[in-house]
């Protein structure tokens, strides 16, 4: 058990090479856009999901609406859903509260870890809950260092263009299909299009929407060629 | 924005998101998410990685309104080639930190 706990730890460890300037960049961005840095904390510990809370803070900025900032928040994270049902047979033995506890430490890290790559250790719930505290302790601990230097670090240093930089290395390796790319091609071009335009601030909801439906179309359009080729 | 509405906006996301999460772990019995659903599902991650990139290096943004950034727009092109060949996150950031600091000390854009 604490065999398993600790190679989940070793484990991920690699893929924190990116977590940190994500939870660095996060949090600067929350206190550059005028938050304190107990809100963007506060906002850390709450949803632990770094690309919902970056679109949750641009759009409540703006003053969105309530129902717009909390359905663009769960488009981004219905993928949660799907790492659910993939990581359920693993943990599925352990107590209600500690299936709680894991399942709010789910992460795109983990579910990778646990779920994609096939881990064949004896007792992968433990394998699942040492490589989520790692990477939950250090979002944390890096989305405080990016709260707590935002008013310390000078304007002039752009470092806000960090957080796009994490999006972008985020992004590439989901390019992996073409349906993938056009999905991609849609949806950022509608967001550049889109987002100072579309009322209420509801441009980046609608640019991901489009991009899902490019991307479902693009595959049906690709297996109807394969069908009639 | 107040107080209230930024705790319960961010209380009521992170109530959602936590049932997402747990949704097929925290329940006794076993359930599937349909074929169909998972399909439907499959290029959001993708859609929304690409819609924020793209919002953040286009535009600076102050008190709600938008202005393109070139000097941003290029020094995000440099770290997508550089993210692309070296497929290291340290390069991506360091190369697109140097890129942006380079182009707005030299104003070139």
């Amino acid at each position: 058990m604490k065999q398993e706990l600790l190679k989940g730890v070793r484990d991920v460890a690699p893929l924190l090479i990116g977590v940190i300037p994500f939870g660095v960049s996060s949090g600067l961005y929350a206190v550059e856009q005028g938050f304190t840095a107990f809100e963007a904390m506060f906002m850390s510990f709450v949803i632990f999901a770094g690309a919902s809370q970056v679109a949750t803070v641009g759009l409540m900025i703006n003053e969105a609406p309530f129902w717009i900032i909390v359905a663009t928040a769960i488009l981004i994270n219905l993928r949660f859903l799907i790492y659910s049902v993939s990581v359920s047979p693993f943990v599925h033995k352990a107590s209600k509260p500690m299936r709680a506890l894991k399942s709010y430490l789910m992460t795109d890290h983990t579910f990778v870890l646990t779920a994609r790559e096939k881990y064949t250790g004896q007792n992968k719930s433990f394998y699942f809950l040492g490589s989520g505290l790692l990477v939950w302790s250090v979002w944390q601990l890096s989305t405080f260092v990016g709260a707590f230097f935002a008013n310390i670090i000078p304007s002039e240093w752009s470092l806000e263009f960090s957080l796009p930089l994490v999006f972008l290395f985020f992004t590439l390796p989901l390019l992996k299909s073409r349906e993938n790319i056009i999905a991609a091609i849609v949806a950022g071009a509608a967001a550049i299009i889109l987002i100072p335009v579309m009322p209420v601030h509801s441009g980046l909801i609608v640019s991901i929407l489009l991009g899902a439906f490019s991307g479902l179309a693009a595959n049906k359009i690709f297996k109807q060629g394969v069908k009639n080729g | 924005m107040d107080n209230v509405e930024f705790y319960i906006i961010t209380l009521v996301i992170g109530a959602v998101t936590l049932f997402f999460r747990g949704a097929f772990i925290v329940p006794d019995k076993a359930h599937h998410l349909s074929q169909r659903l998972e399909f439907i599902l499959e290029y959001i991650p993708i859609s929304a990685m690409a819609a924020l990139t793209a919002a953040h290096i286009t535009y600076t943004q102050s008190g709600g309104v938008y202005e393109i950034a070139t000097d941003k727009i290029a020094a995000g092109f440099i770290a997508f080639i550089i993210a692309w060949f070296s497929k290291s996150i340290l390069a991506t950031f360091v190369g697109g930190m140097s890129a942006i600091w380079l182009i707005q000390y030299f104003d070139l854009f």
